[in-house]
């Protein structure tokens, strides 16, 4: 059972994505803000984290940098679900230093491509 | 270039820049649309679908408000303000507004300050402009940390310019610079108002475009202790002649 923190500002769309994925089997907490990130990832253990990247007030790249910077968060695989195209927000580069396993747009992305590529990470982890 | 050739072409970006705003922020209601079919789908779950009308119908809201915005515009001088009752249109906002709050996790109040006759506005236009400004303040609550149960406060009153009238909300991040650079911002940043939404606030610059078309505009406000947006409108003499 992946347990998977997901940031989503939208509590429509959070409770949507977050009854899909528990609807798969995943353990999901689900963070409006970055504050809220924090506090979960600073109190829960996390395999995953599926980030929006547009967030009020901080955008997910900051929150990206800071997860990085510390040991204890850097096995927590990411996806980034943004409904910002990729090659508007990251390079692959960026993608790397970072170690994003996936960057999805969301307009394009379906709820069970979302459970997939969860499904296809989380494997290749403990592969 | 002349300086009329400067203000058409001006013109003409600000109605392209609103079109993409609008477009993008389209993005939202048909991805929680689509989405919500297919969670439906998944769990064989029917009672969502009147979830997905909701949804549908605050998306085509959000068009018709630009519709109108560009109606008006086209209409220029020509457009037909009349003598409204301000206290009348804020009352229906506030009982729209409360409509489409989800599981009445607002307090809706309206404040009226002062005795005063009607206004010069285009009640389509002025109504459909508040409700744009209340739908993104509502849904600028819901991203946040909140520890008391959210206001929404309409609120109307006499100042020396004319008679304001605006929506109100305990909310962080809305100031009269952040608010002079969105306008700037919107239709090519994702995020013009980032202090105040996730979103690209669309329904805000549509209010804007719609309040200009009555002579009148958008800015940040406060009132008693809260923030929000609001606009001042010329008494309408109507009364006075009669």
């Amino acid at each position: 059972m992946n347990r998977i923190l997901l940031v989503e500002p939208d509590q429509y769309l959070a409770e949507i994505y977050s009854s899909a994925l528990q609807h798969n089997g995943n353990i999901v907490n689900v963070a409006r803000t970055v504050a809220q990130s924090v506090n979960l990832l600073d109190t829960e253990k996390f395999d995953l984290m599926i980030l929006e990247l547009k967030i009020a007030q901080h955008n997910g790249i900051e929150l990206l940098y800071e997860m990085r910077s510390y040991v204890d968060w850097n096995k927590i695989r990411i996806i980034i679900h943004s409904s910002v195209p990729e090659q508007k927000m990251m390079t692959s580069k960026t993608m790397a230093q970072l170690d994003v396993d996936k960057y999805l747009f969301k307009p394009r992305t379906t709820l069970s491509e979302l459970c997939n590529s969860v499904e296809q990470i989380m494997s290749r982890q403990y592969s | 270039m002349t300086a009329q050739t400067y203000h058409n072409q001006q013109i003409e970006d600000d109605k392209a820049r609103l079109f993409i705003a609008l477009a993008e922020q389209m993005k939202t209601p048909l991805i929680k649309a689509s989405r919500t079919a297919e969670l439906a789908r998944m769990m064989q779950d029917n009672t969502r679908l009147n979830e997905i009308e909701y949804i549908a119908d605050m998306g085509l809201d959000l068009i018709d408000s630009y519709i109108l915005s560009l109606k008006l515009q086209a209409a220029g001088d020509d457009i037909q303000l009349q003598s409204v009752s301000l206290s009348a249109i804020l009352n229906e906002v506030a009982h729209s507004l409360q409509k489409l709050q989800s599981a009445n996790s607002f307090d809706i109040e309206l404040h009226i300050v002062g005795k005063y006759g009607p206004i010069m506005a285009h009640p389509a236009g002025l109504h459909a402009a508040l409700m744009n400004i209340g739908t993104v303040l509502m849904a600028a609550n819901a991203e946040r940390e909140i520890t008391k149960r959210p206001v929404l406060k309409l609120a109307a009153r006499k100042t020396p310019r004319g008679i304001a009238a605006g929506i109100f909300s305990s909310i962080d991040g809305l100031d009269a610079a952040t608010f002079a650079k969105s306008r700037k911002l919107y239709g090519t940043a994702a995020q013009p108002l980032s202090q105040l939404t996730s979103e690209n606030g669309t329904g805000i610059f549509i209010a804007d475009s719609l309040l200009q078309t009555m002579s009148s505009s958008l800015r940040v406000s406060h009132y008693k202790k809260l923030s929000g947006l609001a606009a001042t409108f010329m008494p309408s003499q109507q009364l006075t002649l009669v």
